[in-house]
């Protein structure tokens, strides 16, 4: 068992060492000279020979690309993300400024997701072809169906200035994070639904299921017991997998509702090509897509002996 | 008994005191822009606290063009290579310190060591000497005409207390609180979603009209506009102009535009290769477009119609601007590009145009549209392409264009010669096709060191005459106009000139 995860970490490594590659390669080959992006990010139009000389130095812009990437990868592992071009300010100081209301909100709408998939999935089961079953399959079919944006702007116009529940100008606190969480919550659980109902039909039409019912065992006890445990697997990678997706479209939840996360902060970035603060941002998300594929692989292997020996 | 009722009687009047008080003084108002205010750093961010009324300039630019003092009593220019600037007496930082001759040569000591705006903005060999208490002389090497612009400017020599700047290190979170500036509002707290301030009683010019002010920064412009319509916000700057049915339509909001601006959608024709190579037919390009469409039914008024390249109210305007498609085909007729069923063609090759847009301004794609439409009557097709990055897109190396329109300031706080420099000059950054008209770049040199108002007027009439009729290459669709979205208590309000949204008077609009 410790062999095999020791192996998923090694693998999980390179995995994020190919990503820092990908995240590097964004600076040297964007299109244009980035010592003229950089200086323009600063307002300086018109940068004189001095100007460009030094800051060319200063990014080692002259030195071989493998060079240039060791030396930056060097850099990250120190913690240096180097300095927003927008702002001058440390790249790891402004992410990590923001990172708190982000992990907040992304916490929150996937404790909510989870919780509302596991429970609709047991529902649609435990009742399949009947009303409750038909109506669950109706809003998995629209929550796929529905881009995240979209859904998060019928909530604005219609819950938030409509109903007057909750606020357009978000502070942060926990007290708001209810209305984007469960914008994002309840549009992802929809998928996750989706798969999991399918996992657990499967696991209630296996031999196992149909054996214990016909000793008796009640449909919510074979559906706990022998059901979830599992149609589990497939759902809890499909988590894992989505945990990159999650972290890249808050930005946009995170504009629409003007929760003060990374959205902003990044989408602002995007806008002004602030390299080092978009290489932070895909480097962040790449690494939490990783460690959580990790972390998935060894509770999988927890749950299901098989796998163990498998691998 | 008689200490009770007179306890009474000094209560009630206490809070018949407090009601009036809160009675009078309206609420802060609340407004909501797209930029965020990133530190107190007011070398760097400093320039967005002129904008809600926080810091002065010691000029001031209006819309009729001119500059006029502001903290400086007078700015005279005493012979060709010397100004005098006198500062306005009794005037104090909201720290209570004196603003006087050594305050304002301190800030422009520190602003030429620490910003690269204002070593770039000051002519080589220029020296700012004390010559009185309140007096600075400002000797330069060649006539500097464009100090009363450059002093107006935001980003070069705001006023600000240096030496509470300085004395903070890099940790600009202690200058929240410090009254480093002279507006009517001082700011209190400043974090990455708000800023927040508060009334400088003791204001030079009168005392502000409101308690205070919170500025809140959302970059999502739909969302500025439901923070109003849900009574969060009073004021949503820079709302899309495609928002104003919406907005119309909806109940207790208004879209409000201002006075016309010194800027607009601008149009590059590339003067390197058919068929604009040919002014025939970038003359008739001109001709061909309406202007008036463009800003009063295509845009319904937000936008001002452009009689020339600049706001008309300005001096130096010049209304060049001439829709005649009549006169256009028979340009294009003498040209060679003939009418071969609905399409114009010469050697076999239509005339189609490669117009390069940008999404960043949303605004772009009615107007481009617009554009095809119009010139379309006359035989020319359109090809419309949305880049990443204009500038990258029309420079070298850059995609293949005919024409590139993007929004583009034309004056900076009164001054001309930067926007001609870097998008006309033989050397400036943002020729994108490499304009090469002696006149021109004539006319540009001499009009930077000229002073006399009046040539300076001739210069600048010069240029746009030629820029129509001689050797057209760059045009206005349009003037930009200010605009906000605001709800009833601010109905009133119009957006401010020169991004100057904030005032002392500003104020709740009186009850209809």
């Amino acid at each position: 068992m410790a062999v095999l995860i020791l192996k998923r970490l090694a693998q999980a490594v390179l995995t994020a060492l190919a990503a820092t590659v990908i995240v590097w390669a964004l600076l040297p080959l964007s299109p244009g000279d980035p010592v003229m992006r950089i200086l323009e990010a600063r307002f300086i139009h018109e940068p004189n020979d001095l100007q460009i000389a030094n800051l060319r130095a200063e990014l080692a812009l002259d030195e071989p690309l493998p060079l240039q990437y060791v030396q930056w990868l060097g850099r990250v592992v120190q913690g240096d993300l180097s300095v927003s071009y927008r702002t001058g300010k440390p790249v790891l100081e402004e992410i990590g400024q923001r990172l708190p209301a982000t992990l907040m909100l992304l916490g929150t709408a996937l404790a909510t997701s989870v919780i509302l998939a596991l429970i609709l999935a047991l529902i649609s089961v435990a009742w399949r072809g009947r009303w409750p079953d038909r109506v669950i399959l109706l809003y998995t079919q629209i929550g796929s169906a529905l881009p995240t944006f979209v859904f998060a702007l019928l909530v604005l116009q219609y819950v938030v200035v409509g109903a007057g529940v909750g606020r357009v100008l978000s502070s942060g606190t926990f007290a708001l994070v209810l209305l984007p969480a469960l914008t994002i919550g309840v549009d992802r659980a929809a998928g996750w639904t989706q798969l999991l109902r399918a996992s657990l039909l499967q696991a209630m039409n296996s031999n196992f299921a149909q054996v214990a019912r016909a000793r008796g065992a009640s449909r919510w006890f074979v559906l706990s017991r022998h059901g979830l445990p599992n149609g589990l697997l497939p759902f809890l990678t499909a988590v894992g997998v989505s945990i990159g997706a999650l972290i890249g479209g808050a930005p946009i939840i995170e504009e629409i509702f003007t929760w003060p996360g990374l959205g902003r902060y990044l989408l602002q970035a995007l806008s002004a090509r602030d390299f080092p603060v978009i290489q932070g941002f895909v480097l962040l998300s790449g690494l939490a897509y990783v460690a959580a594929s990790f972390l998935v692989d060894v509770v999988a292997m927890l749950l299901d002996p098989r796998l163990r020996s498998a691998r | 008994m008689i200490f009770k009722r007179l306890t009474l009687a000094l209560l009630a009047s206490a809070l018949a005191v407090s009601a009036a008080t809160a009675q009078s003084d309206p609420a802060p108002l609340r407004i909501v822009t797209s930029f965020d205010i990133g530190t107190m750093n007011p070398a760097v961010d400093g320039f967005w606290m002129q904008e809600f009324g926080v810091a002065e300039l010691l000029m001031k630019f209006y819309p009729d063009g001119t500059n006029q003092p502001w903290l400086l009593e007078s700015l005279e220019n005493k012979d060709a290579l010397t100004w005098v600037a006198t500062v306005r007496d009794g005037i104090t930082f909201q720290n209570g310190k004196v603003l006087d001759a050594d305050a304002v040569l301190a800030v422009i000591k520190r602003q030429m060591a620490v910003s690269d705006s204002a070593t770039g903005a000051v002519p080589e060999g220029t020296t700012f000497v004390k010559t009185g208490n309140m007096e600075i002389t400002i000797s330069t090497v060649a006539p500097w005409p464009e100090l009363p612009g450059i002093l107006s400017n935001e980003a070069i020599f705001l006023i600000y207390d240096a030496e509470a700047a300085d004395a903070v290190g890099d940790d600009w979170t202690k200058l929240t609180n410090a009254g480093i500036y002279t507006g009517p509002y001082t700011v209190t707290s400043l974090t990455s979603a708000r800023l927040d301030a508060e009334r400088n009683d003791s204001y030079w010019n009168g005392e502000p009209a409101l308690p205070g002010l919170s500025v809140s920064f959302v970059t999502d412009p739909n969302a500025r506009i439901l923070a109003v319509q849900n009574d969060e916000a009073d004021i949503a700057l820079y709302p899309p102009i495609a928002a104003r049915p919406v907005v119309d339509a909806t109940p207790g909001i208004h879209f409000n535009t201002g006075t016309t601006g010194t800027g607009g959608f601008l149009g590059f024709m590339n003067v390197n290769q058919p068929p604009f190579d040919d002014v025939r037919v970038r003359q008739a390009l001109m001709q061909t477009i309406d202007y008036d469409e463009i800003a009063n039914v295509v845009f319904g008024g937000a936008l001002a119609e452009a009689k020339g390249l600049y706001n008309e109210s300005f001096p130096w305007a010049r209304q060049t601007y001439v829709t005649d498609p009549t006169a256009a085909a028979a340009l294009l007729d003498e040209a060679g590009w003939l009418l071969d069923g609905d399409m114009r063609r010469k050697d076999g090759e239509a005339l189609e145009l490669k117009v390069v847009i940008y999404p960043q301004q949303p605004d772009l794609v009615p107007l481009s549209g617009a554009l095809q439409a119009q010139v379309r009557k006359l035989g020319i097709g359109v090809k419309i392409q949305s880049v990443d990055d204009v500038y990258a897109a029309l420079g070298k190396g850059g995609v293949d264009w005919d024409l590139g329109i993007s929004s583009e300031g034309t004056v900076s706080w009164g001054v001309t010669s930067p926007f001609l420099t870097r998008y006309l000059g033989p050397a400036g950054n943002r020729n994108f096709a490499s304009y090469a008209n002696p006149e021109v770049h004539a006319l540009i040199a001499e009009l930077k060191v000229t002073v006399d108002t009046t040539r300076r007027d001739e210069i600048l009439g010069r240029i746009q005459d030629i820029l129509v009729s001689e050797d057209p290459y760059v045009f206005a669709f349009n003037i930009h106009k200010g605009r906000v979205v605001v709800n009833e208590t601010y109905a009133g309000y119009e957006p401010g000139f020169a991004l100057y949204h904030v005032s002392p008077t500003t104020a709740p609009s009186p009850a209809q």
